[in-house]
């Protein structure tokens, strides 16, 4: 039996039962009274039996083929979700994502900020925005720090330029 | 059925072999997740800080050769999304371990953790003052006239834009490793991104760059089923401890975002997604123009073959954009962070790099 063939035997046997396990659950759901659940469980759980003798006689390979084709079926949703989302009517659909949830967002910040800022300031704690000022002027003085390193650096250079420059023997 | 029962004593082992291998992986399991769940450490390459600025240090890897490539060697990783301890992975899996134990002086620039208070850092203030203060210490430090650069993905953009505008940069060799330059080609990101409608002042506004969890998901949407690959592989080789070792670190690193300032990407969603001016000449930073061609170094590009990230073309871009001469470009196995930091990255990449280096650092 070649590979091939023992996978194309074994992918068919895996559609079989997903048709009747999905046929299962949709007619499970269809009917006006919901069927008594162990007793659907144990119907499941015989075509899920059912089907796995199947695929153990299909070839000793089984379990190889069963998770070749488990990471095939990933790749390939992979690939099918890249082209949906690859489209421009998904990118449209993103940018529109981010501005209704921004929108929404400003509004409930707008709406809560000054209540939450008025608690804290009762509790004699700083607010965040307060706290993103204060970070701000820090990161400031770390590159005026930052700043100023450099430029005694460039000092030192000229002068020890200057000092290599000067005659020994003045 | 006959065929079945012929085959009996095989499916009899097989299924023997089956049960076997998943008492191993659940007893691999509790011993990795549940006994020992701790990730293992990253970034054990012994080093010495030897520059900061605010947030962004610079690092200098401890010599542990008798001799030192003349020339430093600069890593430059991307700016925000993630930690770039995966560069120095695992001790035997890491990159700055592999070129030091080479004889490179390997200093390493980190940007931090980017938070709201970063929101005005952008490409001007990274080429004009971090970028060449970084190199100036470095040439210091080293006692040397030039340097080897290597920028890797959007630290790639970050040291094009440096050489763009310095045609005498102190820069030996340049090195891009997965670096977009052909924004065009840029594969998901370039739809999204590059969209006319995306709404970079709102999120910037809101948040003042990209918070780590929304740079989260948007990595997690690019691949869908990237934890569920990821996870299924583990699956089978979880017998394999030095796998689930890799696993743990890759994962926690994978898992561990950091934001980007709002400035750079404004700049970056602007500019480069959605005009793609960096490769059309058109980039200017104060007011100075980014000229690809003043790039006239020998230079490596590398690419990775299932790149999702930044896809062969966009790297390979660079190639055609730029003066140099003696130029080499290779589309690598793997994945965007795999081809150079994954399982393969010491047989393929790291090897190659070097003696591409090493050919060039002729006194």
């Amino acid at each position: 039996m070649s590979a091939q063939s023992t996978n194309d035997g074994f992918v068919n046997l895996w559609q079989d039962f997903l048709q009747q396990s999905s046929g299962f659950w949709s007619q499970a759901a269809a009917v006006p009274k919901p069927p008594d659940p162990s007793e659907a469980w144990k119907q499941f759980f015989g075509m899920w039996t059912d089907f796995w003798m199947k695929a153990m006689t299909q070839s000793p390979d089984t379990f190889k083929d069963a998770q070749k084709l488990w990471m095939e079926q990933l790749d390939t949703t992979s690939k099918g979700l890249e082209n949906v989302m690859g489209t421009d009517a998904y990118g449209a659909m993103v940018s529109k994502f981010f501005q209704e949830q921004l929108a929404w967002q400003d509004k409930t910040a707008k709406a809560a900020n000054p209540q939450i800022d008025g608690a804290l300031r009762a509790m004699n704690l700083p607010s965040r925005s307060q706290i993103d000022r204060l970070f701000e002027r820090v990161v400031g003085i770390e590159e005026r720090l930052d700043d100023l390193e450099t430029d005694s650096r460039q000092i030192r250079r000229t002068l020890r330029k200057m000092t290599d420059t000067v005659p020994t023997d003045c | 059925m006959v065929n079945a029962m012929a085959q009996a004593p095989q499916y009899a082992a097989a299924m023997q072999q089956e049960l076997w291998q998943n008492m191993e992986r659940w007893g691999s399991w509790v011993s990795e997740f549940v006994v020992n769940p701790a990730d293992p450490p990253m970034g054990q390459t012994p080093k010495d800080l030897v520059w900061r600025r605010g947030k962004i240090t610079l690092h200098r890897y401890q010599q542990q050769t008798a001799t030192l490539n003349p020339y430093p060697y600069l890593m430059v990783p991307w700016l925000g999304i993630s930690r770039p301890y995966i560069l120095d992975m695992l001790p035997g899996h890491s990159m700055v371990e592999y070129l030091v134990q080479q004889g490179h002086d390997v200093y390493m620039l980190d940007w931090g953790e980017i938070a709201e208070e970063d929101k005005d850092l952008g490409i001007e203030e990274i080429v004009y003052k971090i970028l060449p203060r970084a190199i100036d210490e470095i040439l210091d430090l080293s006692h040397a006239e030039q340097i080897n650069l290597n920028g890797f993905c959007l630290g790639g953009v970050i040291t094009n834009c440096y050489l763009g505008l310095n045609p005498n940069a102190p820069v030996k060799n340049y090195i891009a490793i997965v670096t977009p330059v052909d924004f065009d080609q840029g594969g998901l990101f370039k739809v999204w991104l590059g969209h006319e409608a995306f709404p970079v002042e709102l999120i910037v506004e809101r948040f003042g760059g990209i918070p780590p969890h929304l740079m989260g998901v948007g990595f997690k949407m690019l691949r869908p089923t990237g934890d569920a690959q990821a996870y299924s592989g583990l699956w089978s080789n979880l017998s394999k401890k030095d796998y689930v070792t890799i696993f743990k670190a890759m994962n926690h690193w994978a898992n561990d975002f950091v934001g980007m300032p709002g400035r750079f990407f404004t700049q970056l969603q602007k500019e480069c997604y959605y005009e793609n001016k960096m490769l059309k000449g058109e980039l200017r930073l104060k007011g100075q123009r980014v000229d690809l061609k003043h790039i006239r170094q020998p230079m490596f590009v590398a690419a990775a073959a299932k790149d999702h990230i930044v896809p062969p073309l966009a790297a390979e871009a660079l190639m055609q954009a730029v003066s140099s001469t003696d130029k080499e470009y290779m589309e690598l196995p793997g994945g965007h962070i795999s081809v150079f930091s994954g399982r393969q990255a010491n047989k393929v990449l790291w090897p190659q790099l070097h003696d591409w280096v090493m050919a060039r650092s002729g006194a």
